[in-house]
């Protein structure tokens, strides 16, 4: 018996379009985190990361007899359907506003090592989070890919449909925005507070 | 804060959440609803021969009930356009004395329509009977056009009008003449 992972993914798409429920199943979960984790960087909810991946793998199912593996690999096929549908929905989502003054139904997974070191990497987690978050699409999926997923500029760059070049450019473009946001909200955090007073009347 | 400091702390704080987000799992309901998805998709691909053989006879049923009634729509279209044949002249047989209205001439578009319409109907003892058409209400006026509805009435009501139905049984059928406001213009009967 041939183990999962050896099964490469053009010939597990082969065996997809030809019905096989088993390899189907595999290509799921082969590369369902890495959808869902950069759905979840992009939109900063679950619930929507969720919703994407499901419609990119509903879409994969649909036209898996039309993959071609010439032109680009499994993974950055999934990462170009998955920029698609982020794109569509946060074009659809920039109707409305949320409520939720944090902006994130987003929580961090618990590491090791002390209180206070687990708190201020939360906290430097938080604030990269938001960060990112704020950057325009553009810039923001290419620190999603490069910086954070490590794909290769090669990879992003087919995935985004854009040169390599562009990619590059981006990517600078991103951090300069990024490093002003967390100076500026670092500066923010170390103004003191204004004392309340309680007023006589 | 120097440059090099910057991007030392930027690089620092992408790995923080870069490792944040490693830990991260799709939680397990969405590969169950995927796969749902695939198994109800596949459930109606594999349809069984015999069901195939089926669909293929239904179809084809369908398909010829959409020719007749495609055909059936053309004839009918073909039917409606065709011009009424102008009426047989009618018998009329008036009795003034049990019609308080002396007989008017009947128009001509109006019984043509009328007539028509009845002639397309066997008319009540049409083979065997002189067909009469009796006054009862207003005049039919030229243009007007009348409906013709068939009724069974007892033959003692049309001995009452004054008319001796040639019927041998009790119920005669009779033809009545309803105007535009539904009321009765004339009845035609077999004597």
């Amino acid at each position: 018996m041939r183990h999962e992972g050896e099964v490469s993914d053009d010939d597990l798409m082969r065996r997809t379009a030809a019905g096989d429920r088993d390899a189907f199943a595999a290509i799921y979960r082969k590369h369902h985190s890495v959808v869902f984790r950069f759905a979840r960087l992009m939109t900063g909810s679950n619930d929507t990361a969720e919703d994407i991946v499901q419609e990119v793998f509903l879409g994969l199912m649909r036209g898996a007899a039309r993959y071609d593996p010439a032109r680009a690999s499994l993974t950055t096929y999934l990462y170009g359907s998955a920029r698609h549908q982020i794109r569509r929905r946060l074009l659809r989502d920039r109707l409305f506003v949320s409520l939720d003054d944090s902006g994130s139904d987003l929580c961090t997974a618990r590491v090791g090592g002390s209180a206070v070191e687990e708190l201020s990497r939360e906290h430097e987690v938080r604030e990269m989070r938001r960060a990112i978050l704020a950057l325009p699409s553009k810039y923001r999926e290419v620190i999603v890919l490069c910086d954070l997923q490590d794909v290769s500029y090669a990879d992003a760059a087919s995935a985004l449909s854009c040169a390599i070049g562009t990619v590059r450019s981006r990517l600078h473009r991103a951090r300069q925005l990024l490093t002003e946001k967390l100076q500026r909200s670092r500066a923010c955090a170390l103004v003191p507070a204004r004392p309340t007073v309680r007023c006589e009347v | 804060m120097s440059s090099r400091s910057s991007d030392q702390a930027l690089t620092r704080a992408l790995r923080a959440l870069a490792d944040a987000e490693a830990r991260v799992e799709t939680p397990a309901h969405v590969e169950a609803a995927i796969m749902a998805i695939w198994d109800a998709r596949r459930d109606r691909a594999s349809t069984s021969p015999s069901r195939r053989r089926t669909r293929g006879v239904v179809r084809g049923a369908a398909a010829i009930a959409a020719g007749v009634t495609i055909v059936g729509s053309v004839a009918l279209q073909h039917e409606l356009d065709t011009p009424i044949a102008p009426p047989r002249s009618p018998v009329i047989s008036f009795d003034r004395a049990t019609s308080p209205r002396p007989a008017p001439a009947i128009p001509d578009a109006a019984d043509t329509r009328a007539a028509g319409a009845a002639d397309r109907h066997p008319s009540p003892g049409a083979n065997d009977a002189r067909p009469a058409l009796l006054l009862v209400g207003d005049p039919v006026v030229a243009g007007e056009i009348v409906h013709v509805v068939r009724m069974r009435v007892m033959r003692s009501a049309l001995t009452e009008l004054g008319v001796a139905a040639k019927a041998s049984t009790e119920m005669v059928d009779v033809d009545v003449l309803v105007g535009e406001d539904g009321v009765a213009r004339g009845l035609r009967v077999s004597l």
